[in-house]
């Protein structure tokens, strides 16, 4: 048998440091040229910035690569990284590997330095943690140790004993020399009477070394649920796999004729095998009877409980959501929802439940309750929440209890009383003692309705009309309206003047002279000056005639065609003055 | 001032009900009155062919509906009174319990629905309007006098935004306007929304039966449509029914 020692030496090189870092060889003592590994974890951590190698005289390491591990054990969910490095001695002597510095998450944190005894003699040894069933397979002729299994499984609870209906995270490990390669299936197969299995979820794939050996190992997570006391025997739990295995090239072979000069480990052979765990079991408690409560919500873990309400206020008939969070770790699948209490002047639903799993085995997470409660008579506070779960580490039922929370309920008796049940019941009900309105409806909005268009229609051309006098109104009120007006009026008596007879034309004349000056014809001898020249004599003899007619008793003069011709030319031309 | 209204409006519409109406009304509630609910909300169903809709026939084929079993076209019934009656608080409770069977969430009211609750859409509108037009019938009047008196014109104005304002909140509150795309889903076992109109497409979501949707659009036998989530996308037209009545 042989023997191999792994020494973890946990050193402290701080008082923070220490905590979390660890360094370990997996051989404290080796031979010259033997390959030792040394390992450094950081817990708490799943990933470590490390040097590639590490000078050490009479020591030849070098970086090998490095794993994160996340573990569960005791409902406690821990997660680690190692960095790995191959060490190799050159020669005899005690060796210390010296302390040097990690960088993790912009942190630096110092390793503690190990000693490693090398010697010529070779190490005594020893496979105490292999299973005795490792199977019995085809042993490799090189590329793998022989005298250790090529690959094995197990199957790890995290505790050894249980309670009825308490989930029991597992992984199941299945592992590979490093030398050979292959597939692996997809999950392993694993069923039995007597318990409940969540699915698998595979794990990160990581290198284990084990009596020196490398090991490639595969995981896969899960949580078993006994359902039967006694002594509950797991079955071997299989994992198919197809191999690349080390193997002799066959006698037909063109190359089998140089045997002898081809190497180790040139030659594979494939083969389909079946990896196998051993039988486990596990030991399984009723849950005690005393002190069980009689609304034990068959929960088993550790939980926590918190309530919260929305809306703080509501009216008549609106409902209030109670959301009750059940946190922790357990069997959440089974689990029954908390119970409202002092819920006299409301009417309550049952609950809806979403959970979210906070890991891959579905034993850590929240669970979320809501209910829709409507309260039947004015409320100032909510129902309260309680919610009863059984421990397994103190072994004792414990009683969670929200306290009812503040809020403005209106109450809504004589609504709910009308409502009608959602389940059919037996004896013919009376008709619904509410007082309903008679009045008809209509499916269209009153802004469709072919009398409200008309009547805005009609409001709004009166507006619309009204609008429009009132503009007017104020337009000629304005100096511009007033402008305009007199505008108007030259340009009728011009057309007038234009279309008249000669008889009249003087008259006609003379009105639209007074209308340019106002009304006051007497103001025009003092505008006259200011018009055109071309202008001046025309009007100047219209108004001499005016003059004439005025202070004579022979009236108004006729003008002749060349006079009318010219003092028409000149009321144009001062028509187009403003 | 409303109750009035109601009480001249009842009076009118039963001097106004043709008499086979309320037999059929009659013989529906006997109908419910012996047990038979199935019968009981076809009966008011019939009567509502030869009548306008009216908020109570369908609260009362609701709770037929819901004593008969079916919770999706109970919960499309109270919808449908609430609609045409957004004041009757046992519609909305009703509501809540038929969604609560189905297994949704009941939806709660929001601010339109609180409005719509306390506030006569019609009436209001119609109220409304007057204001508006009167004010801004006040104003032009104000501005013929040579110098409106300021008084008169802030009055003036603020009937018109007062009125504006009203026709504004009913707008936007009345069901008949928000809603009218509006449908339920009533097929047993609800739908799939699907990213596609075609039976081989991305299923983006599922829809319970009993589920309100907004209808967007429509090809063929496949609707468009938004769930209360704001996920839109495709189903078949077979099975979802629109709120107000095609």
């Amino acid at each position: 048998m042989r023997f191999l020692a792994i020494v973890f030496t946990l050193l402290s090189v701080g008082s923070l440091c220490a905590q979390e870092v660890s360094v370990a060889l997996s051989k404290t003592q080796a031979r010259v040229g033997e390959t030792v590994q040394f390992s450094v974890t950081v817990l708490g951590v799943n990933r470590i910035e490390a040097p590639t190698t590490i000078p050490v005289n009479g020591l030849r390491i070098n970086f090998a690569g490095q794993s994160s591990q996340v573990q569960m054990q005791n409902f406690q969910m821990s997660s680690s990284a190692t960095v790995t490095y191959l060490v190799v001695p050159q020669f005899e002597g005690v060796f210390t590997i010296p302390a040097f510095d990690l960088r993790i998450r912009g942190r630096t944190l110092a390793t503690s330095p190990i000693q490693l005894t090398v010697s010529g003699m070779a190490s005594t040894p020893s496979s105490p943690s292999l299973p005795q069933s490792a199977p019995s397979v085809p042993r490799p002729q090189g590329g793998v140790d022989e005298s250790q299994p090529i690959y094995f499984g197990e199957l790890i609870l995290s505790k050894p004993s249980a309670f009825v209906g308490e989930v029991v995270p597992a992984e199941l490990r299945f592992y590979f020399q490093s030398g050979i390669g292959g597939q692996i299936g997809e999950r392993p197969s694993f069923t039995g009477e007597g318990f409940t299995i969540e699915k698998f979820t595979q794990g990160a794939r990581r290198d284990q070394i084990i009596n020196g050996v490398g090991y490639t190992v595969f995981t896969f997570k899960t949580a078993i649920t006994a359902v039967k006391t006694g002594t509950l025997s797991l079955p071997v739990a299989t994992l198919d796999a197809r191999l690349q295995l080390p193997g002799q090239p066959s006698q037909d072979d063109f190359l089998g004729q140089f045997q002898g000069l081809i190497p180790p480990g040139m030659f594979t052979q494939s083969q389909d095998v079946a990896l196998e765990t051993r039988p486990t079991e596990l030991e399984v408690r009723p849950l005690p009877t005393e002190g069980k409560p009689t609304d034990f919500s068959g929960a088993i873990g550790r939980f926590t409980l918190t309530t919260s309400a929305t809306p703080n206020a509501v009216a008549a008939g609106e409902p209030v959501t109670l959301r009750s969070v059940v946190a922790g770790q357990g069997n959440f699948s089974a689990m029954e929802p908390p119970i409202l209490t002092n819920t006299e002047g409301w009417k309550t639903y049952p609950p809806s439940e979403v959970f979210e799993t906070s890991d891959a085995v579905n034993f850590g997470g929240k669970k979320t309750f809501e209910f829709t409660s409507v309260a039947r008579e004015d409320q100032t506070v909510t129902p309260g929440v309680s919610f009863t779960f059984f421990d397994p580490s103190t072994e004792k039922y414990i009683l969670l209890t929200n306290t009812p929370l503040p809020v403005q309920a209106k109450g809504s008796a004589s609504v709910l009383a009308t409502t009608a049940s959602p389940t059919p019941q037996a004896n013919p009900p009376a008709p619904p003692r509410v007082t309903l309105p008679s009045a008809t409806g209509r499916w269209t909005p009153v802004f469709s309705h072919q009398a409200f268009l008309i009547a805005n229609g009609v409001a709004a051309l009166v507006a619309v009309g009204l609008l429009g006098f009132v503009l007017s109104r104020r337009f000629a009120r304005s100096d511009a309206g007033r402008r305009a007006v007199q505008r108007q009026q030259w340009t009728r008596l011009l057309a007038k003047a234009r279309a008249c007879e000669d008889a009249t034309f003087t008259e006609v004349g003379i009105a639209y002279v007074a209308a340019r000056c106002g009304g006051n014809i007497l103001a025009f001898p003092s505008r006259l000056p200011l018009l055109p020249e071309s202008v001046q004599e025309p009007l100047g003899l219209l108004w001499h005639m005016h003059n004439e007619a005025l202070y004579s008793s022979g009236g108004l003069k006729t003008l002749t065609p060349e006079q009318r011709s010219d003092v028409l030319a000149a009321l144009e031309e001062w028509h187009r003055i403003p | 001032m409303i109750t009035l209204l109601r009480i001249a409006g009842l009076c009118v519409l039963l001097a106004a009900l043709p008499a086979a109406s309320a037999d059929a009304l009659s013989e529906a509630r006997e109908l419910h009155a012996k047990g038979d609910y199935a019968g009981a909300a076809d009966k008011f169903a019939s009567a509502l062919a030869t009548e306008s809709p009216r908020a109570a026939i369908y609260f009362e084929i609701g709770q037929n509906l819901t004593k008969s079993g079916y919770a999706a076209a109970a919960s499309l019934a109270y919808r449908r009174a609430l609609f045409l009656d957004p004041t009757l608080l046992p519609a909305r409770a009703a509501l809540r319990d038929s969604e609560l069977a189905l297994g949704i969430q009941p939806s709660v009211p929001s601010w339109r629905d609180s409005v719509a609750a306390i506030l006569p859409m019609d009436i209001s509108a119609v109220i409304g309007a007057g204001l508006f037009w009167v004010g801004i019938l006040a104003v032009l009047l104000a501005f013929l006098a040579a110098k409106p008196l300021p008084s008169r014109l802030i009055i003036a104005v603020c009937l018109a935004f007062l009125g504006l304002l009203l026709v504004a909140v009913v707008w936007t509150t009345d069901p008949r306007v928000v809603g009218r795309r509006d449908a339920v889903l009533l097929k047993n076992g609800g739908a799939s929304l699907l990213r596609e109109p075609a039976d081989s497409s991305e299923k983006l979501t599922s829809l319970s039966q009993g589920a309100l949707l907004r209808i967007l659009s429509q090809r063929g036998r496949w609707v468009f449509a938004e769930t209360g989530t704001g996920t839109k996308g495709w189903l078949l037209a077979e099975g979802v029914e629109s709120i107000i009545p095609k």
